[in-house]
C-alpha cells in the first residue's frame, strides 16, 4: 500500500452474495478499459485484494464456460473485507488515488449501529461513518422476481432495509457536520441483465425496476433529505457485472423466518462473453464529487483564506479528508488541461498523464444512460 | 309375379321406415310409467303429510295407479309386437295343419328341398324342429342351438309339467341321472287317468336316454350346416333307426333336441320371390306339451299369413272339431287384423286322395265354415302339395297376390289397433291427473282473509329487505377482499399456484416424467433415427408447453374449494336461515339449486328470482378460461428455434452432439428452459391472485342486482310467499292450508307426466 497516495473511502452496504465482489471486479475491469492507451493504470494495490478478485474472475469464467450460472454457487462474503484499488501513473504513486471499498456482512449492521461486537466490527463501524460514499448494492432480480405475497414480504428482511435506513441516517448526520467533504449515496442495483435492453437483453423493464426501487428506498431518500437538505448527492446506478446472462428462476427458502433466503439462477445468453455495463459510472461519480468539492474549497479559500486556513488546521488534527486527498492535487493541473476536460472529456481522459488530470477529465464525462440523479446535492 | 315382387319390396320398405317412431313410442311409454310411479310416491307423501286436510287425503287415497301400469305394460307389449312385425326383413308365410296333412310336402314343393332337409313320413310324425325357409342364392342352414338352460325351460319343463313331475333338473348332470317314473303307475293318479300321459312319459325318457347324442350341441351358439347334413337336426329318428335301437337296446340319436330354431336358405324353383320366407308351424294337434302356445307365439311374431293345410284322408274329409279349434287359435294370432280371410287361407291337399273325399270336404267347408258362400270367411285353395308347379300356380300365386294387395291394409289395422289401445291408456292417465288436480284445488280451501293477506305481504317484503341488507354487507366484504393482497383466500390461491409449480419442477427433475435415463435413451434413439436433434427437441418442447399448462390447471381444485365455500356461505349463512323450512335438509350449492327449482316450479312461477339463483350457480372459476390466456405468453419462449440477435435469422436453439452425452446436455438445457418458463408462469399467476376474488365479487353483485333490484323482484317475492308460505313461515298462518313444497312436488310430477303424454 502506498501511504502517501490519496484515499477515498467507499462503504458497501448489502447482504452477502448480492454481488459486491463482482461489482468491485467490474469497476476494476471497466476502468482498465477506460485507461487503455494512457499512462495511467488501475489495479489492486495489495495481495489480498488481488487474490480475491482473481479468484472471483476464475469462478465466473468457469461458470460461463459451462453455461450453468447459479448465483449461489460462488462463495460469498462472511467476514469484512477491504478492497484496495490504486489509480496512478507509474513513478507518481504518491500522487495517485487509492480507492478503499469496504465489504462486510449485512448481518453486522445492528452491531455497527451500536458500536458493539468485535474489534473488526468496530473498525467497520468507523469506516462507514468516515466513508465519502455509501454504495447500497441491491439485487434487482430479488426485487423483480418476487411474486407471491410471502416473497414480497421477505424482500425487506433480505435487504436489511430497516438497518440500512438507520445507518444511513447516522452517516448523513456525520456528513452534514462536515459540509466541506464529498457525500454521495449510490443505490446500485446489480443482476439487472434481464431488465435492460441495452446490454444484450430483449426486454426493457427498467422503469418497473426503478419504480420498485423507489418503493423500497423512498423512505431512505426522505431520511437523507430531512437530515441534510440539499448537500448529499443520491444517485441511482444499475450495473451488470456479468452481462451475458438472463434470469431463469429462483429458489426461495425460510420465507416466514427472520432470515429468508433467495437464490436466483441465470441462463447464459448468446456466446457467454462477459459484458460489464455501468460499472465505470461509479468512478465517474467519485471523480465528480472530488472535483466539485475541490472547486468549492478553492473558492472558499480565495474568499476567506483565513477561515479556511483555520478549518484546514482543524482537519489536520482530525486527519480529515482533504489532508488525505491532498496528494492528488499536489501536482497542479494546468488550466489548459481543465479546459480541454470540460470541452471533451473523452479526449481529456485519453490525454491524461496524471491522476489529477484523469479525475478532472472523468468528472466532466457524462454518466451512462441508466444513471438517474435522485438528489443532485447542489443547494438551490 | 314381378308386380307382386315390387309391391312386397315396397311394403317391407315402408314398414322399416316406421320403426323409429314405434321405438320412440315404446320409450315414451316406459318413461311415462316411471314418471307415473314418481307421481304416485309424491302423492302418497302428500297424502301422509300432516298439514294435508282430510278431504284431500280422502280423494288422494282413492287414486289407483296399478291398473294403469298394467295397461301400459300391455301397450308396450303390443308395440313390441308391432316392432317385431315391422322389423322383419322378409315377408313370411306360415304353413300349419295337423300332422301328416302334407305340410312338409308343401314346403318341399315350394323350396325344392327334399326329405333330407324337410322330412316327410306316412307313419310317425317326422318334423321335430320348426324351420324357416328363405329364397336365396345360397344353400345352407343356420341352426340356433339351445344351451342347457333354454333346453330345460323350452323342452324339458313342459314335459315335466304335463306329467305333474317336480321342476325339471337344474343341470345337465342332474338330468342325465334323473330317476323318471318307470311306468305310468308311478305317476300321479290324475295323470294315470290321462291317455296321453303314457306316450309323453315315453318320449321324455327317450330324450334322457338319447342325451349323449345331443349334449355336445347344447352350446347356445349358432351353427351353420350344409343342407346335406341337416336331417338329423330337424327330424325324428327314422323308423329304421327306431327299430335298430329297439333291437340293440342303444337309444336312437336325437340331435334335433338341441336345436331351437333352423333357418334354411336355398333357391326356390318357382316362387323366386326375394324377401319371401316360408315358416313351418308344427304343433296343431300335436302331442308335445304346450305346443299350442308355442304355435301362437310363432304366429304372432313371425308370419304375415297362414296357410292351413287340410287333407281329406279317411276320417278327415269333413270340417271337424279340431279344425274349428285350430281356426280359433289362429284368430288369437290375428290380433288387430280384422278379417279372418285376410290372415288365413285354407289349403285342401288334393294329392293322393280320391275325388269323392275331396268333394266331401269341399262341400263341408262351404257349408259349415263359409256359410254356403264361397270364400266368405276363408279363402279355400286346392292343390296337390307334392307337385311343385301345381303348388306354385294354385297356392302360392294367389297367396302372394293377396298379400301384395292386402298386407298394407293388415299393417294399418295392426298399427291402428295398437294406437287405439295406447290412446285408451292415455285417457286413463288423464283421468288420474284430473283427479289429482281436483283434490289439490279442494285442498287449497278458502283464501286468506284480507288482514292475513296484508300480513303475508309484510312478511314477504321484510324477507326481501333482510336479504338485501345481508347481501349488501356481503358485497362490501367481498369488495374489500378483492382489493386486498392478503387474507386466507389469497394465501390459499398462492399456495395452490406454488403446489402446481412444485409439481412442474418435480416433473422436470424426473426427466420430464420419464426418468432421466429413459428420457436420454429416447432422445438418443431419435437422434439416431432422424440424424439430427431438432426433431426430437421440437416435439419435446411442444409436449413440455402442454404439460406445464396441465400442471397449472391443477389449481382448479383450489377454485372448486373456493366456490364450494362461497355456496356454503351464501346458502347456509345468508339465504337458508331466512326461508324457514323451505330449504331444510339442503346445504351449500344443493340448497341454492333447490331454491332455484322451487322458484321456477312454484304454482305462480317466480322466473326472475329463479334465474338470479341459476346465474349465480353458473359461476365458474377455472385456469383454462380465466387465467391461461393471461399467462400464456410466459410459455412463448419454449420454441425450438430462436432468432439470432445479430442476423435476425431463425436458428435451432439446441445444437448438441448426436451421442449419449449430447442427449444429456439437451436434457439439461431443456430442463433449464422449462424451469424458467415454469417460473415465469408462476410469477404471472401470482400477479393474477386477485382474479378469483374479483370474479366472485362481480358475480355476487350481479346476483344481488338480479334478486333484489330487478323490476319484478318485489312482485316475485310476494308470489313466492303465497306459494310457500307454510314452508317459509311454518305455523304463522296456521289453520289455512296452502300449497306446500310437498304439494309442489306433486304438481311437478304431474307436469312431467303431462309433458311426456304430449310428446
Ligand atoms: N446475473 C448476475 N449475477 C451477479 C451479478 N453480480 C453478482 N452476481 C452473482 O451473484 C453471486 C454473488 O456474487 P458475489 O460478488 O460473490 O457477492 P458478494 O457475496 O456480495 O461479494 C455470484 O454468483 C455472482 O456471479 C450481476 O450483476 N448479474
Ligand atoms: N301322394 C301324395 N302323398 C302325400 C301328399 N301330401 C302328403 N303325402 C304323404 O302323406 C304323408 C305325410 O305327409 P307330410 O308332408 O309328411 O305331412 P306333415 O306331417 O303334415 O308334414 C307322407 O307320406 C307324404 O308322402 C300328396 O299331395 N300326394
Amino acid at each position: 500500500m502506498n501511504d502517501k497516495a490519496s484515499e477515498f473511502k467507499i462503504a458497501m452496504i448489502a447482504p452477502s452474495r448480492i454481488g459486491k465482489t463482482s461489482l468491485v471486479t467490474a469497476v476494476l475491469q471497466d476502468t482498465k478499459e477506460l485507461l487503455s492507451g494512457t499512462p495511467l493504470s488501475i489495479r489492486p494495490s495489495d495481495a489480498k485484494t488481488s487474490a480475491r478478485i482473481n479468484q472471483h474472475a476464475n469462478q465466473l469464467r468457469g461458470s460461463l464456460r459451462e453455461r450453468e450460472f447459479d448465483a449461489g454457487a460462488m462463495s460469498g462474503t462472511e467476514a469484512s473485507f477491504e478492497f484496495n484499488l490504486s489509480l496512478n501513473s507509474p513513478g507518481k504513486e504518491k500522487n495517485g488515488l487509492n480507492l478503499k471499498l469496504l465489504d462486510f456482512p449485512g448481518g453486522w449492521l445492528p452491531n455497527l449501529l451500536h458500536w458493539e461486537g468485535s474489534k473488526e466490527q468496530n473498525e467497520c463501524a468507523a469506516f462507514v461513518r468516515q466513508a465519502s460514499v455509501l454504495l447500497l448494492v441491491v439485487d434487482a432480480s430479488l426485487i423483480m422476481e418476487a411474486s407471491s405475497s410471502r416473497e414480497k414480504r421477505a424482500i425487506d428482511a433480505i435487504l436489511n432495509i430497516a438497518e440500512t435506513e438507520q445507518i444511513v441516517e447516522e452517516w448523513t448526520k456525520e456528513r452534514h457536520a462536515l459540509s466541506s467533504e464529498p457525500a454521495l449515496v449510490i443505490i446500485c442495483p446489480v443482476k439487472c441483465e434481464s431488465y435492460f435492453a441495452d446490454n444484450g437483453g430483449s426486454r426493457d423493464k427498467s422503469e418497473e425496476l426503478y419504480q420498485k426501487i423507489w418503493q423500497l428506498y423512498g423512505n431512505l431518500v426522505d431520511i437523507i433529505i430531512a437530515e441534510d437538505p440539499g448537500e448529499i448527492e443520491i444517485l441511482y446506478m444499475p450495473v451488470d457485472t456479468v452481462g451475458c446472462v438472463e434470469f431463469s428462476h429462483a429458489d426461495w427458502a425460510d420465507l416466514d423466518t427472520a432470515t429468508p433466503l433467495f437464490r436466483p439462477s441465470f441462463c447464459v445468453r448468446g456466446s457467454g462473453k462477459q459484458k460489464v455495463s455501468g460499472a465505470n459510472d461509479i468512478l465517474l461519480a467519485v471523480s465528480k464529487q472530488i472535483i466539485r468539492y475541490e472547486e468549492k474549497r478553492r473558492q472558499k479559500t480565495a474568499e476567506n483564506s483565513k477561515r479556511i486556513a483555520e478549518e484546514a488546521r482543524k482537519h489536520a488534527e482530525n486527519k480529515g479528508f482533504w489532508e488525505s486527498i491532498a496528494g492528488i492535487f499536489g501536482e497542479t493541473t494546468s488550466d489548459k488541461a481543465a479546459k480541454v476536460a470540460r470541452e471533451n472529456a473523452d479526449i481529456a481522459i485519453k490525454n491524461a498523464t496524471t491522476t489529477a488530470e484523469l479525475v478532472q477529465a472523468l468528472a466532466n464525462k457524462k454518466f451512462g444512460k441508466r444513471v438517474k440523479a435522485i438528489s443532485t446535492g447542489e443547494k438551490s | 309375379m314381378n308386380q307382386a315382387q315390387d309391391k312386397i319390396t315396397a311394403i317391407l320398405h315402408t314398414r322399416r321406415k316406421e320403426l323409429p317412431e314405434i321405438e320412440r313410442q315404446i320409450a315414451r311409454w316406459e318413461k311415462l310409467k316411471q314418471e307415473l310411479s314418481s307421481l304416485e310416491s309424491a302423492v302418497s307423501t302428500l297424502r301422509k303429510h300432516e298439514t294435508t286436510d282430510g278431504q284431500t287425503q280422502q280423494t288422494l287415497s282413492t287414486l289407483r295407479f296399478s291398473p294403469v301400469y298394467e295397461a301400459i305394460s300391455d301397450t308396450v307389449a303390443s308395440l313390441s309386437l308391432l316392432k317385431a312385425r315391422f322389423s322383419r326383413s322378409t315377408l313370411n308365410i306360415g304353413v300349419s295343419g295337423r300332422a301328416r296333412v302334407g305340410k312338409s310336402t308343401l314346403l318341399q314343393s315350394i323350396s325344392g328341398l327334399d326329405d333330407e332337409q324337410i322330412p316327410t313320413g306316412s307313419g310317425l310324425p317326422v318334423t321335430a324342429v320348426r324351420s324357416r325357409i328363405f329364397h336365396s342364392v345360397h344353400s345352407r342352414a343356420t341352426l340356433t342351438l339351445h344351451n342347457y338352460e333354454s333346453f330345460r325351460v323350452d323342452v324339458l319343463q313342459p314335459y315335466h309339467a304335463a306329467l305333474d313331475l317336480p321342476e325339471a333338473p337344474q343341470t345337465l348332470e342332474q338330468f342325465a341321472s334323473y330317476l323318471y317314473p318307470r311306468s305310468d303307475v308311478e305317476l300321479s293318479e290324475a295323470k294315470q287317468q290321462e291317455s296321453t300321459a303314457i306316450p309323453v312319459l315315453r318320449r321324455l325318457k327317450e330324450m334322457q336316454a338319447a342325451l349323449p347324442s345331443y349334449q355336445e350341441y347344447l352350446t347356445g351358439a349358432e351353427k351353420v350346416v350344409g343342407l346335406d347334413d341337416l336331417r338329423k337336426f330337424v327330424a325324428y329318428p327314422t323308423a329304421e333307426e327306431e327299430d335298430a335301437a329297439h333291437h340293440t337296446g342303444r337309444p336312437a340319436p336325437r340331435p334335433y333336441l338341441a336345436v331351437k330354431d333352423v333357418q334354411i336358405e336355398c333357391p326356390f324353383p318357382y316362387a323366386q320371390v326375394n324377401e319371401l320366407g316360408i315358416v313351418d308351424l308344427p304343433g296343431l294337434g300335436e302331442l308335445a306339451a304346450n305346443a299350442e302356445e308355442h304355435h301362437l307365439e310363432g304366429l304372432q311374431n313371425d308370419v304375415d299369413l297362414v296357410m292351413l293345410v287340410k287333407r281329406p284322408l279317411e276320417g278327415m274329409a269333413y270340417w271337424g272339431k279340431e279344425d274349428g279349434a285350430a281356426t280359433n287359435l289362429l284368430d288369437k294370432a290375428r290380433g288387430f287384423i280384422q278379417n279372418r280371410r285376410d290372415f288365413v287361407y285354407l289349403v285342401i291337399n288334393t294329392g293322393g286322395v280320391d275325388e269323392a273325399k275331396i268333394k266331401a270336404l269341399r262341400g263341408d267347408i262351404l257349408r259349415s265354415v263359409n256359410d254356403g258362400q264361397p270364400d266368405k270367411h276363408f279363402h279355400v285353395l286346392e292343390t296337390n302339395t307334392a307337385d311343385p308347379k301345381d303348388v306354385y300356380d294354385n297356392a302360392l300365386v294367389p297367396v302372394l297376390n293377396h298379400l301384395a294387395e292386402r298386407l298394407p291394409v293388415m299393417d294399418k289395422q295392426v298399427r291402428d289397433g295398437t294406437t287405439a289401445l295406447a290412446s285408451n291408456v292415455t285417457q286413463r292417465v288423464e283421468q288420474i291427473l284430473g283427479d289429482i288436480a281436483a283434490a289439490l284445488v279442494k285442498g287449497k280451501s278458502s283464501n286468506l282473509d284480507s288482514s292475513e293477506q296484508e300480513s303475508l305481504i309484510r312478511e314477504a317484503d321484510d324477507l326481501r329487505l333482510k336479504l338485501a341488507v345481508s347481501l349488501s354487507e356481503e358485497i362490501t366484504e367481498l369488495h374489500k377482499k378483492a382489493r386486498q393482497d392478503s387474507g386466507p383466500e389469497f394465501q390459499a390461491y398462492e399456495d395452490a399456484v406454488d403446489q402446481a409449480y412444485n409439481n412442474v419442477n418435480a416433473w422436470i427433475d424426473n426427466g420430464f416424467g420419464h426418468g432421466v435415463e429413459k428420457w436420454c435413451g429416447n432422445a438418443y434413439a431419435r437422434f439416431a433415427r432422424d440424424r439430427n436433434s431438432a426433431g426430437f427437441a421440437g416435439d419435446e418442447l411442444n409436449h413440455i408447453r402442454v404439460e406445464i399448462s396441465n400442471f397449472f390447471s391443477g389449481i382448479d381444485q383450489h377454485f372448486e374449494t373456493a366456490l364450494d365455500a362461497l355456496w356454503n356461505h351464501l346458502a347456509d349463512d345468508i339465504i337458508s336461515p331466512r326461508f324457514g323450512n323451505l330449504l331444510q335438509g339442503n346445504s351449500g350449492g344443493a340448497a341454492l339449486s333447490t331454491l332455484c327449482h322451487l322458484m321456477a316450479e312454484a304454482e305462480e312461477p317466480c322466473q326472475g328470482l329463479s334465474q338470479a339463483v341459476q346465474e349465480l350457480l353458473a359461476l365458474r372459476l377455472d385456469y383454462r378460461t380465466q387465467l391461461h390466456p393471461k399467462v400464456r405468453r410466459a410459455l412463448d419462449d419454449l420454441q425450438s428455434e430462436v432468432e439470432d440477435p445479430e442476423t435476425g435469422e431463425k436458428k435451432a436453439r439446441f445444437t448438441v452432439d448426436l451421442n449419449p452425452a449430447g442427449a444429456e446436455r439437451l436434457l439439461r438445457e431443456m430442463a433449464s428452459l422449462a424451469r424458467a418458463a415454469a417460473y415465469r408462469t408462476r410469477k404471472a399467476l401470482m400477479q393474477e391472485a386477485m382474479v378469483p376474488a374479483l370474479v366472485i365479487h362481480a358475480a355476487v353483485e350481479q346476483f344481488d342486482d338480479a334478486l333484489i333490484r330487478s323490476g319484478d323482484s318485489e312482485k316475485e317475492f310476494r308470489r313466492m310467499a303465497r306459494c310457500y308460505r307454510d314452508d317459509i313461515w311454518p305455523g304463522l298462518f296456521a289453520g289455512v292450508e296452502a300449497a306446500t313444497a310437498k304439494g309442489v312436488a306433486v304438481i311437478n310430477a304431474v307436469k312431467a307426466v303431462r309433458h311426456t303424454l304430449a310428446s
